[in-house]
């Protein structure tokens, strides 16, 4: 499986990488960007199997970047790992595709739930 | 008003921070010591069910630092010169901002109050005035003695409102 991790702080960049190996995407391929920017170029040339991504970026926000993808028409499974998660923006990420928003701090056991079906 | 001993487990605490850093960290409960408002302290502030300030989180610059480079993996020679420079250094700051914010799961507990870090307050700065009467008078608090494999050791407090 490739992942591909969008967020600003490579920080937290790992920490999901580091808890992605604990329930099991331990075999999987890491990519990172930076913004949402990175992360459209980086699928449009080569689309990931899933994206989890950071709202709040600069350059381009994980949003924006969900909605440049369905401009692209291009689908994939796309999750936001966030420090917030208001009913708005869950509302937002829903009516735009996201399969899930997990808001931080989380757990492998939250991501795990999260990613499960996918 | 007496301060308790914060009920922890250490190796869940021990366990939460070797998955987080990807290094082994080991460690035991110690004594509390000055931490609060010397300088080299880094300080993580939580809110309590969004309301107000509940919760403080005291680190040695060592730790911090070692934890911030750990979590990264960045070289380990950035820890000395941390403490050296009294200040988290390279980016490590925005690291143990990470930490922080992933070490709340430390307090929360199922059905209790909901702790969320609302800020990062690094060495040399001053403590927000609503948080001190929290490191005066606090219900409960907890030392450890931490050591992060092959970055560095130091002293973390956990101190509850």
């Amino acid at each position: 499986m490739r992942i591909l991790l969008v967020d600003d702080s490579k920080a937290m960049r790992m920490i999901v990488m580091r808890q992605l190996r604990q329930i099991g995407y331990g075999d999987s391929e890491f990519i990172e960007a930076n913004n949402g920017r990175e992360a459209l170029d980086l699928i449009m040339a080569d689309a990931p199997s899933l994206v989890l991504c950071d709202w709040n970026m600069p350059e381009m926000s994980g949003i924006e970047l969900l909605t440049a993808l369905n401009t692209n028409n291009v689908k994939l499974p796309f999750g936001f790992v966030t420090s917030e998660g208001t009913p708005e923006m869950r509302k937002l990420a829903e009516d735009a595709g996201a399969r899930f928003l997990v808001s931080k701090p989380f757990t492998a056991d939250d991501l795990e739930h999260a990613l499960a079906g996918i | 008003m007496t301060t308790a001993t914060l009920e922890l487990s250490l190796p869940v605490a021990l366990s939460m921070f070797t998955d987080l850093l990807g290094k082994k960290v080991t460690g035991t409960e110690a004594e509390p010591t000055s931490l609060d408002g010397a300088d080299g302290t880094v300080r993580g502030v939580y809110m309590a069910d969004g309301q107000v300030p509940g919760a403080v989180y005291l680190l040695d610059l060592e730790l911090a630092a070692a934890m911030g480079a750990a979590l990264v993996m960045m070289p380990a020679g950035l820890v000395k010169e941390s403490v050296s420079e009294k200040a988290l250094v390279a980016g490590l700051g925005e690291n143990s901002f990470e930490v922080l914010n992933v070490a709340s799961r430390l307090v929360n507990r199922a059905g209790g109050v909901h702790y969320k870090l609302r800020e990062q307050v690094l060495p040399g700065a001053p403590l927000p005035e609503d948080v001190a009467p929290i490191l005066e008078a606090p219900s409960q608090r907890v030392d450890l003695e931490l050591t992060v494999e092959g970055y560095g050791s130091g002293r973390l407090a956990i101190v509850i409102a």
